[in-house]
């Protein structure tokens, strides 16, 4: 069991500085009891890399929105777990590529990258909140703090 | 704040992207223009329609050329020069192979116009032939460079502000630094300006354009107003974005108007020429082509009933992508057709505007005296720290700085409320009118984060 709330890292990745997915998640995550930490738009691996270690992180959530997502985190879920944090959640949702391929296509693909939820084009705030403390309770159902 | 201006500019001029041009070459060129290429003109001879004022840069010069002379063509009153996102950034090299790449290509690789990889002598030959004043529209936190060009290069509007050019568009941009930049561009078109053919300063109200309240949207503007004033600027446009509801744009028009008369006296400049312009809406737009259409039209009568002296007019085209100059040209000539087939009322009143007047003046006027007061008669330096201390809040800015304490949502009738002032100064009988007004609404245990998701795609005919 995780003593207390859940820490969730989130962020914009890459160029992109589209702010309002974001902000609404950082409301809809705290009005669910989980304690975030929000690095802003315009933000890079490292720096969500960082902000794991600092924050102890249970989870990251990546929001991206110019259609760039698979250039800047294709290699997260390697560097999460070459830093012994392999059992960190992660979600990304926005609009993740720009041209073919259908969301169910691109959901697929970030799957396959090692994501463990992806919202292409979908998911209301409060829905993604709900689905992330379902997931965290069970990931961490039989651990202890 | 005193800059050392004529030292500034030499640094400027400095630039390789300035060789070949003197300092002095604007202002001799400027004089050469007939006045119907400044906006002052345009203004002041204004009949009872509004201007139409489009969007549009595309990277190769005889397109842009080509895309301003249809636009003026179809009937728009300004003509735009709106500048690549690389640009903005000061990112001149970048531009300059994308620019290459896209002549030799034949495909766009810009999303604008490179105005100071082109430079003046392009400038200045697209621009021949049109007696319309030409604005530059961008998002650009240091514009120096730029404008030096711009003005060399015969265009006479300049959009823009170091609180509205940073504050929706950049996450860690010096804001001090960004309003002196902006000091800069103020003194440079004051210098530039003459009684019959002032140089036109244009802030940009919409901010992020999602949900922020109209009290905060005017002290942005009355501010970036007297920051203009302090730098002699003649000639002044204070703008505002659609909110989504008529009775917070009817009131807003008004005090926009009122309360930029009274801040110019009291600044000593009661002789400004200050005129008002209305964004049609610049949220999410419909993806169905008749719901946006209809929401560019509903629009340019909304922006005609409160009387705005120009309306940055909309494309079908906004929930895809940039518009073509067909689009473009549609939309212009739509909201002209509609101007020309009934006069139209100039003022728009009803016991729920003035209510709603009263309540964004009382709100604005405390936020506005406030920054002025931290700043001790320095209007930047009371933004600087009016932004730090959350007094000035902007919601949904992407800036590190800037507090998100402030919490607005809609009420029953889709009117922008505070539900949070955070450390913004709302007296205390208007926190209490929000409150009253925000409580009439129902939704059940539905989720804030989703009821906020909810009005911010209000105008997308998505029913969430």
């Amino acid at each position: 069991m995780v003593v207390g709330p859940y820490r969730v890292v989130l962020g914009v990745i890459g160029n992109d500085i589209h702010v309002v997915a974001l902000r609404l998640l950082d409301i809809a995550l705290r009005d669910a009891g989980i304690e975030t930490r929000n690095i802003g738009v315009n933000r890079f691996l490292e720096e969500f890399l960082e902000a794991v270690e600092t924050h102890d992180a249970h989870a990251v959530l990546l929001s991206s929105n110019n259609g760039e997502a698979e250039l800047w985190c294709a290699n997260l879920r390697r560097e999460l777990e070459r830093r012994g944090k392999g059992d960190i959640l992660l979600y990304i949702g926005g609009t993740l590529q720009i041209g073919l391929g259908s969301d169910a296509d691109i959901e697929r693909k970030f799957l396959a990258m090692g994501f463990d939820r992806v919202y292409s084009r979908r998911g209301m705030p409060g829905e993604v909140a709900q689905q992330l403390l379902e997931d965290l309770a069970r990931t961490h159902a039989d651990k202890t703090a | 704040m005193k800059i050392d201006f004529d030292d500034l500019r030499r640094e400027i001029f400095a630039s390789r992207w300035l060789a070949g041009v003197d300092r002095t070459d604007a202002q001799r060129f400027l004089a050469t223009l007939s006045p119907n290429r400044f906006a002052a003109s345009a203004f002041r001879n204004r009949g009872p329609q509004p201007l139409l004022q489009p969007r549009g840069g595309v990277p190769e010069a005889f397109a842009q050329k080509r895309l301003m002379h249809s636009l003026h063509e179809a009937g728009s009153d300004f003509v735009p020069l709106t500048i690549d996102s690389h640009s903005r950034l000061g990112d001149f090299e970048v531009a300059e192979a994308l620019l290459r790449r896209s002549e030799a290509e034949g495909v766009p690789l810009l999303n604008g116009f490179p105005l100071v990889n082109h430079g003046v002598a392009v400038c200045r030959d697209i621009l021949m032939g049109l007696e319309c004043p030409v604005s530059l529209r961008h998002g650009t936190p240091d514009a120096r460079l730029l404008v030096e060009v711009a003005l060399a290069g015969g265009v006479t509007e300049i959009e823009g502000g170091g609180l509205t050019y940073s504050l929706p568009y950049s996450r860690d941009s010096n804001l001090e630094e960004t309003l002196r930049n902006w000091a800069y561009v103020d003194r440079v078109c004051a210098i530039h300006s003459t009684p019959e053919r002032p140089i036109h300063r244009e802030s940009f109200g919409p901010l992020t354009a999602t949900l922020v309240p109209p009290a905060m949207v005017v002290a942005v503007q009355i501010l970036e107003l007297l920051m203009a004033a302090t730098q002699g600027v003649m000639s002044f446009s204070v703008s505002f974005g659609q909110f989504g509801a008529f009775e917070q744009e009817a009131a807003t028009a008004a005090v926009l108007r009122s309360l930029g008369a009274d801040y110019c006296r009291r600044f000593g400049r009661g002789d400004m020429e200050v005129r008002l312009v209305f964004h049609q809406w610049m949220g999410a737009f419909p993806k169905d082509r008749v719901k946006a259409i209809g929401l560019i039209a509903a629009s340019a009568l909304t922006g005609r009933a409160v009387g705005a002296d120009k309306i940055v007019v909309k494309t079908a085209d906004e929930a895809i992508g940039l518009p073509s100059v067909a689009s473009n040209c549609e939309a212009v000539s739509l909201v002209k057709y509609l101007y020309g087939i009934e006069q139209g009322h100039g003022s728009a009143s009803s016991p729920e505007i003035e209510a709603e007047r009263e309540l964004i003046e009382a709100e604005a006027r405390a936020i506005i005296e406030a920054v002025l007061d931290l700043g001790e008669g320095d209007v930047i330096r009371g933004c600087v720290g009016a932004i730090s201390s959350g007094i000035m809040d902007i919601p949904f800015s992407p800036h590190e700085k800037n507090a998100n304490r402030l919490v607005t949502m809609r009420d029953a009738a889709g009117r922008i409320r505070i539900r949070d002032a955070g450390n913004v100064p709302v007296p205390r009988e208007c926190l209490i009118r929000e409150a009253e007004l925000l409580a009439l609404r129902k939704e059940g245990n539905r989720p804030f984060a989703d009821l906020l998701l909810k009005d911010i795609l209000v105008m997308t005919g998505i029913v969430l």
